[in-house]
Parts: C-alpha cells; structure tokens; sequence
C-alpha cells in the first residue's frame, strides 16, 4: 500500500514536469488544443495504469513512446477523415492565441534584444509547426526532451538512422528559415 | 555536427524552455486535471470501452449479424396465397381422412368395397 502510494508520488512528480512540454508536442503536431490535450490525456492514463512500476530513467522515454504511438494513431485518423472531408478546412485552435503575448516580460533585457528574442521565438513556434510530422517529432525529441537516439528511434518506430536523418533535415530547415536571428 | 549546429540547437533549446512555449494557464489548470483523473480507478466497463479495440470488433460483430438478417430475409418463400391455398386444403384433407377412419372400423365397410371390387372387375372384363 505504501508502496502503491510512493509509486504515485513519483509519476504525479514526473507527469508534472513533462506534461506541458507533452502537451506543447502533441500542439505541434495536431496543431489542435483539443485534440492535443486528449492525446496527452491518454498518454497519461496508460503511463499510470500499465508503467507505474518502471524507474524514473525510463519514465520519459516510455511516456513519450506512448504520447508518439497515439500521435501516429491520431494521424492515422485524420487522413481517413481528411479523405472524406477534404473540402471542410478545419478550424485550428490557436491555444492561447498569440503566444508571443504570454511570454513573460523580461525586465532586466533591453528593449530591442527583448523584440528580437521575441521575433526569434514567434518564427520558431512557427517553422516547427512547418515542419514535416516525423522532423518535428524526432528534433523535438531529441533537442528539447533530450532523448538519445536510440530512445528517440523506439519512440518513433523507426531506425536509428532515420533518426539521425530527420534530425538533420529539420536543424538544416531551421537554421535556414531562422538565419537573419543568427 | 559542428559548433554553429551546436550552438543553433543550444538556443533553440533555451527558447523552448522559456516561458513563450509554456501552456496559457487554462491549458494548465486542465492538465492539472487531466492528471488528476490518470490516478482515479476507472470501472471495469470504462476500461473496457476504452481498448481502442472494441469499436472494430463490434462493427465487425454488427455486420455479421446484419448479413444474417438479410440473408434471412431473403430466403424463397411461398406466396401469401399459395400459403392460404395449402392451409385450406390440408384442413379439407382432415376432414375427409376423419369420415375415412370411421369407415375403415366398420367390418360392413370391407364387405361394400368388396362388392364394389367385384362390380369393377365384372365391368372391365365385360368391355
């Protein structure tokens, strides 16, 4: 019993700290709040129900392995619906809006660096929406959730030099789109 | 990956773990409780809807038993009044096999078809 709730304690922990990333992730490749936090939601659940005994060290990569495989699924859905519905253009939520407006006013920066670290992360937000699903997921992965490439690759499904690859492609398209920010 | 790859990518990462990339705070408050609901128990019928394989097998389970109904339905039949027609002949039928019975327990009966035989007989050797 005490166990069980130790165990808890711990994954309420890491849900906590990985789950607005998750979320950000899931955003990025839906490009729907909604379905975004459905997807994390879900992800969550199965985590608890059949992991809750694994150790912190693998946590993160079975939680995004699980977030990834129902990103695929979702994907799955969405061409069959997009088949059948290609002439309805879907409403994307933008989430909070603009999120240039959130992003907490940093007093000690100068004006001109604030604007241009603020333009910088408008056109980031947006080149990773512009990304293709599998660059996105994979250099998402590796840079922000620092997955190795091994993990990354089972999060993915794929191969370790497909990895490698699409990790490569979407730091050249970023780099590329961003390059007056360098 | 060479230093200018890696400094891109340190900045990237920098940018993603400000602020500007966190969730609006109603996106948190539902997280918060999305989270809350991971850990309740869920009863056996919700975890069982929940396997995303009971949609396929239940579809794949309606249309077998729709393609039974059909098939049902289209089975050949007899007419409505081929039915009613049969129904009147065979209570006809009955009836006569009812008098017929009372007949054949009567010995009386065996000597008139008796008679009746012979009559036959004589009349076809007489033509």
């Amino acid at each position: 019993m005490g166990h069980d709730r130790e165990n808890e304690q711990r994954l309420q922990r890491f849900l906590a700290g990985v789950e607005g990333r998750a979320f950000r992730i899931a955003q990025f490749a839906t490009r729907n709040r909604d379905d975004a936090l459905e997807l994390v939601q879900e992800a969550m659940m199965k985590l608890v129900q059949n992991y809750a005994g694994r150790g912190d060290d693998e946590l993160n990569a079975l939680f995004h392995s699980i977030l990834q495989s129902r990103l695929r699924d979702w994907q799955r859905r969405q061409s069959v619906r997009n088949r059948f519905r290609s002439w309805f253009t879907w409403d994307e939520d933008s989430d909070e809006g603009d999120a240039l407006e959130q992003s907490p006013a940093n007093s000690d920066c100068e004006p001109a660096f604030r604007l241009e670290n603020d333009q910088f992360m408008h056109r980031l937000n947006h080149e990773l929406g512009e990304l293709p699903y599998r660059q996105q997921q994979v250099f998402l992965l590796r840079v922000w959730e620092g997955l190795d490439i091994a993990q990354t690759a089972a999060a993915m499904q794929c191969s370790e030099s497909s990895v490698k690859t699409h990790h490569a492609r979407a730091l050249h398209k970023l780099q590329e789109q961003l390059e007056e920010y360098r | 990956m060479s230093n200018s790859d890696n400094e891109f990518e340190r900045r990237v990462k920098s940018a993603l773990d400000s602020g500007y990339f966190e969730p609006g705070d109603a996106t948190r408050r539902q997280l918060v409780l999305q989270r809350a609901r991971a850990f309740e128990r869920q009863p056996f019928f919700s975890r069982l809807f929940a396997t995303p394989g009971w949609v396929p097998a239940t579809a794949f389970a309606a249309c077998a038993v729709f393609a039974v109904v059909l098939f049902l339905a289209n089975a050949p039949r007899p007419a409505p009044e081929q039915l009613a027609l049969q129904d009147s002949e065979t209570a006809l039928e009955v009836l006569f096999v009812d008098e017929e019975h009372e007949e054949i327990g009567d010995p009386d009966f065996y000597v008139w078809l008796d008679a009746m035989l012979l009559e036959d007989e004589d009349e076809t050797d007489a033509s």
